[in-house]
């Protein structure tokens, strides 16, 4: 029982220490330079708007592209999670395959409240080559 | 020398130069146009669409671009065959690329690259809940 109360803090603590400690990458940032050796996926992630309503939301559009870097045919598959620093899936996560035109597109996020926006992007290819990167807006 | 061989040789020589002329060397965005937007490093890749081959290798050697607004260009540091653009400023810009494909040395121009300032992209069509 002891070791589980043991195990569970730990986790705890890492989960705080990559909320709060980790290289998250500001909204400028060049794109591959986070991409450690050879970058398997070519993209990139701008804000197109951010505001806030009537409602004291935080409204967020954002610009996305990507391409497989071996071959521009090819598809790539995406998933993004937004979080802030205490919620988690604060808005839809969003996911799919993109290919051809649909490798550029815009996603939405209506935050409930007016903090940072953080934002998970995991890219799988044809391969099952895998890469995640981090921002906050 | 058997004229029957002479036929074979010479049909054998067509054939060379036919794939030699059926090697098409194109320049292909990773990108598509209307992510081509100012303060974004968009990819490109020189392809060597050969008839019957595979991966013909392709070099840069060098990336240029003309044009009024500001503008820079540079060839990949792991793909030798993919280069970038960047622009500073919107405007409609020429790209000349120096490639060597198997030997050969062509110069390969993007006429016309329109970069904007401003961002159209349509929403995902199938974005899945959480």
């Amino acid at each position: 029982m002891n070791h589980r109360v043991y195990l569970m803090g730990l986790l705890s603590l890492s989960f705080f220490t990559f909320q709060n400690c980790g290289e998250f990458r500001a909204q400028a940032d060049s794109i591959q330079s986070s991409q450690a050796g050879v970058p398997q996926f070519f993209y990139d992630l701008q804000p197109v708007e951010i505001s806030i309503d009537a409602a004291n939301r935080k409204h967020f559009i954002l610009d996305f592209v990507v391409s497989l870097a071996r071959d521009p045919d090819l598809p790539v598959s995406y998933k993004f999670q937004f979080s802030t620093l205490l919620i988690t899936g604060v808005c839809r996560s969003a996911e799919g395959v993109a290919s051809g035109a649909g490798k550029h597109f815009h996603i939405d996020c209506l935050m409930p409240t007016q903090e940072d926006m953080y934002v998970q992007l995991m890219l799988v290819g044809p391969d099952e080559e895998t890469f995640v990167d981090q921002f906050r807006f | 020398m058997n004229w029957n061989w002479v036929g074979i040789l010479y049909l054998v020589s067509l054939g060379f130069e036919s794939r030699s002329l059926a090697q098409s060397t194109e320049i292909q965005s990773h990108y598509p146009e209307s992510a081509f937007i100012i303060n974004r490093m968009i990819p490109f890749q020189v392809l060597n669409r050969s008839e019957g081959e595979d991966g013909a290798n392709v070099t840069l050697s060098s990336v240029g671009i003309e044009g009024d607004g500001e503008c820079s260009s540079a060839v990949d540091s792991h793909y030798p065959d993919v280069f970038h653009v960047i622009c500073r400023t919107p405007g409609s810009y020429n790209v000349i690329v120096r490639s060597r494909t198997n030997g050969v040395n062509e110069v390969l121009v993007i006429n016309g690259l329109e970069i904007s300032d401003q961002v159209n992209a349509p929403e995902p069509s199938d974005e899945e809940g959480q």
